[in-house]
């Protein structure tokens, strides 16, 4: 489980930024919350931080957002034990 | 409570401090005014909404950006992190890596006992047995042994580090890797200023006009500073951005100009703005007559050189005409004329940051002193928005690298140990006899790992090295030579502390376990002379021990054996800590560590040094209300304590005389004035030729946090960038014959390395040049980097050297 609060950031053009509102809004793993000017605030909740990332850089290639922020993550799955990389402190 | 409710809690609450961070005001929708609901959220705070989750302030453990956390734990363990409302640097937001912080504690491998190499083999030994090992390694030869430390210590780490070699050994081979990404900027502000760091602070993001990026990719690297400048234009600022770099980013997607050099050539445009200045009559009168001196360097190039002229400084940058400076750059000399007519301009407010890109560099003193000189020439300093301000990449190198002095020549507080008057401050501060602080520098970073890899016959007069909080086996340059010559030297002996297995250990002689984060006490300092405390929140996973009481529990058992070093001139213990009552507490007995609280031991003792050179700390106890403080923080007729923003202004600046305006008071010319250095463009010393045609620049991703090995274990990073890649231009890749995904060979004189290629990935680098992140441990780029550093900072050039490019096969 991965729960993200986010603070996204629209363009002020308004045609951008409604379909960009538009977007999150039917977007299924979002909800959306209060916002302030071009901020709005939102929740990205999804089974895993795989798709939680996966997600969140398709939210910041959605036309009429600036930016993506991110706010808090609540996080219950196990890590993984190395990078593409190490395999135990004994590399000999 | 049922996963639904915890669910339902989590989505609450993360939707409530995301709500909290735009300072929004609940339930308005922005296209229709209409309300949203917020299905109870009204009024409540993180704990509310999430309860039966306890939290607590610490500061990022990644870039130097700064950000303060708010961790939520629960059961001893890191089960959430929210960015901190409270917090000035950030506001509430954090980046991809800030939020994968919580799980960098809990890779599967974790190292939780000490390892020793036993015929050829690492295999589990007592933390006693891993003590006596190294006292023994020490007291055989104490002359030998050296310390390499980073910019993530702490400042009680560091300093207990640097307490321990330089007051208990008398011996200054002590380094940090930060070394090798801010050297040059430590020498480019005392070649200018006299004293370190920035004058400036992130306040100026928030008011300058124009923002220039000198080689510096601030929206993958300083994400959250980024996002502070995209904010005030996406609230109607008018800021420009200008991107002076060798490679498009995505910083430069944000930035109305791209002014692509080649590379070294920073030093032309930085010479050509100064030329406009005075061609023009644009320069400020009133900073050259009253605060600026000239100066050049002899027949070597030195921290202090030699003072020359207003007149000499004229004659040398009337040469970079903007059409010279073009030829050298290959940078439009109507680019030029640009940043001349800025900078040129009074009324304009400009920042100029930067970070590896000037400072990993071959001149790297030279060109951080030319940029500090375009804003002092111009009169862009000492006001809100008109700074010129060095970003660091780890949380500490301020802090504790810089500030504590953990570098081969350095004293904490900005001495040094050449000064008779700084070692008798060190020895009154330590309580220790005189003449006990040596004054030869010890051995500056590549020096020190090429005597450890040159064998004792050859003159290898290293022969232990202790790394603490670093990953010297994929971070230095030209790894051959610096770090693998140490394979088949039988009397060369490596300890490695750390949290998880990495490059470095696999040459390990013995490895210690580390706490990580939060668990352990801290206190950093950031880029802008912030220093920011925590406490620890969870337990180290099995035998993992503080690095501040590792070094303490060495300095104990010399102590027991009566090494004379670790006794102060009272014959007590260098490391005394004290209850409350004033009673010893024996806290090299891990069980006993956490009796006191060690770093405000140290913390408190480190202040006064800090006083020395106008860098005043506050007391521990204003760290723990706050969420850091800017240095100097000086205490108030009312008995607050007050930070400095902008320094030498006397508007901000408490040292700064009154009536002055502007004073640099330390300056090196022993005039209050600031240095303007004359400082030509000379070619590097590798510029591609027939046989390796390409240059090579290396850096970093977003996803990853330098060598990875915190990032690497969490699943979301390592997944969205496994493994590292070569970037090439289209151009290259049709001269080579690459296709996207193909895998390629990167040869340089010092070695090679087979990658996957990526043509118009991320970024772009112009044609006749390549891109390589060093995060990866199985491909290591820096077995092709330089060694050669800038003869001042001693730091070495990983952004250029020649290489050659050749296709193996399709990829796999
Ligand atoms: S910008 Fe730097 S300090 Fe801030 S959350 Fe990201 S990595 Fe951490």
């Amino acid at each position: 489980m991965a729960i993200s609060g986010l603070a996204i950031l629209l363009s002020p053009e308004p045609e951008q930024r409604d379909s960009a509102l538009q977007a999150l809004q039917e977007h299924p793993q979002l909800e959306l919350g209060p916002s302030n000017g071009d901020r709005i605030s939102a929740v990205l909740d999804t089974p895993d931080t795989h798709q939680d990332r996966r997600a969140f850089r398709q939210l910041e290639k959605l036309s009429g957002v600036l930016r993506v922020d991110l706010v808090c993550v609540y996080l219950d799955e196990e890590p993984t034990d190395a990078p593409s990389v190490p395999s135990g402190a004994d590399h000999e | 409570m049922s996963d639904l409710d915890r669910r339902q809690f989590m989505h609450s609450s993360a939707l409530l401090a995301a709500a909290a961070a735009i300072g929004a005001t609940p339930g308005i929708d922005p296209r229709t005014g209409q309300g949203l609901p917020v299905p109870g959220l009204a009024g409540k705070n993180l704990a509310e909404a999430a309860p039966g989750i306890s939290w607590q302030k610490a500061p990022c453990r990644f870039c130097g950006t700064g950000c303060h956390i708010m961790v939520g734990t629960q059961g001893g363990k890191v089960v959430a992190v929210a960015g901190d409302r409270q917090a000035e640097v950030n506001k509430g937001l954090l980046c991809v890596k800030g939020y994968s912080i919580g799980q960098i504690l809990y890779g599967k491998d974790r190292l939780t006992q000490p390892l020793l190499r036993k015929g050829g083999k690492l295999v589990p030994i007592s933390w006693k047995e891993a003590l006596d090992t190294i006292a023994s390694r020490i007291q055989a030869a104490p002359k030998e042994f050296a310390f390499y430390g980073s910019g993530q210590w702490t400042i009680p780490e560091g300093y207990s580090a640097q307490k321990f070699m330089k007051g208990g050994l008398s011996n200054n081979h002590i380094e940090p890797n930060a070394r090798l990404c801010m050297a040059s900027a430590v020498t480019g502000f005392l070649a200018t200023y006299g004293v370190d760091e920035p004058a400036g602070c992130y306040d100026d993001l928030d008011r300058a006009d124009v923002v220039i990026f000198w080689g510096n990719n601030m929206a993958e690297m300083h994400p959250v500073l980024f996002s502070r400048i995209i904010d005030r234009r996406a609230t109607g600022a008018k800021i420009r951005l200008i991107d002076i770099g060798t490679r498009r980013t995505r910083t430069t997607e944000h930035c109305q100009h791209f002014l692509n050099f080649n590379p070294h050539s920073d030093l032309a445009i930085a010479n050509g703005i100064a030329h406009l200045l005075i061609k023009n009559n644009t320069y400020d009168k009133i900073f050259v007559e009253k605060f600026l001196a000239f100066r050049k360097d002899g027949a070597k190039p030195s921290l202090f050189g030699k003072a020359t002229t207003f007149e000499d400084y004229k004659r040398h940058v009337a040469e970079y005409t903007p059409e010279h400076v073009e030829k050298i750059s290959g940078v439009p000399a109507k680019d030029i004329y640009l940043l001349g007519r800025l900078f040129g301009d009074p009324k304009l407010r400009i920042t100029s940051t930067w970070c590896m890109g000037m400072n990993q560099h071959t001149r790297g003193t030279a060109i951080n002193s030319l940029v500090h000189g375009v804003h002092l020439l111009s009169g862009h300093f000492g006001k809100p928005g008109d700074a010129p301000t060095s970003l660091t990449g780890q949380p500490s190198a301020c802090g504790t690298v810089r500030e504590v002095g953990t570098l081969a020549h350095a004293l904490p507080g900005g001495r040094i140990v050449k000064k008779a008057a700084h070692r008798k401050h060190a020895e009154k501060y330590w309580n220790l006899p005189a003449g006990r602080v040596s004054p030869k520098p010890g051995y500056h970073t590549v020096k020190m790992w090429e005597r450890f890899c040159t064998s004792k016959a050859k003159g290898g007069d290293i022969n232990t090295i202790w790394v603490q909080v670093t990953n010297p086996g994929q971070s230095l340059p030209n790894l051959n030579k610096l770090f693998l010559g140490k394979k088949g030297l039988s009397e060369k002996f490596l300890i490695v502390s750390d949290v998880y297995p990495t490059a470095t250990t696999k040459l390990a002689d013995l490895v210690l376990p580390s706490a990580l984060w939060v668990e352990k006490n801290g206190v950093v300092g950031n880029s802008e002379r912030r220093t920011q405390q925590w406490f620890r929140q969870v337990k180290p996973p099995g035998k993992a021990r503080d690095d501040t009481w590792q070094t303490i529990a060495v300095a104990h058992r010399l102590y027991q054996r009566g090494f004379a070093g670790m006794k102060d001139k009272d014959g007590k213990f260098l490391f005394e800590m004290k209850d409350d009552k004033g009673k010893p507490v024996p806290v090299w007995d891990f069980g006993r560590y956490y009796d006191v609280n060690v770093d405000q031991q140290l913390f408190e003792e480190y202040r006064q040094f800090t006083r020395l050179k106008h860098k005043d700390l506050a007391p521990y106890t204003e760290y723990v209300k706050a969420r850091g403080l800017r240095w100097p923080v000086v205490k108030q007729a009312n008995g607050t304590w007050r930070e400095t923003r902008w320094r030498f202004s006397e508007f901000d600046d408490p040292y700064v005389k009154k009536g002055s305006r502007i004073q640099f008071y330390h300056s090196s010319s022993k005039n209050d004035r600031a240095q303007m250095w004359i400082r030509p463009y000379e070619n590097p010393p590798e510029m591609p030729d027939a046989k390796y045609p390409l240059w090579l620049c290396t850096g970093r991703v977003l996803e990853h946090w330098h060598t990875a090995t915190m990032t690497g274990r969490v699943p979301a990073l390592a997944n969205a960038m496994p493994s590292t890649y070569v970037e090439l231009n289209p151009v290259d890749a049709r001269r080579y014959g690459i296709s996207n995904g193909d895998q390629v060979r990167i040869k340089s004189r010092r070695g090679q390395l087979d990658l996957r290629a990526w043509i118009q990935g991320r970024g772009e680098p112009p044609a006749g040049s390549l891109f390589v992140p060093w995060f990866d441990e199985k491909r290591l780029i820096n077995l092709v980097t330089l060694h050669l550093y800038d003869p001042i900072s001693k730091q070495p050039d990983y952004k250029k050297c020649a290489v050659s490019i050749t296709r193996l096969g399709p990829g796999k």
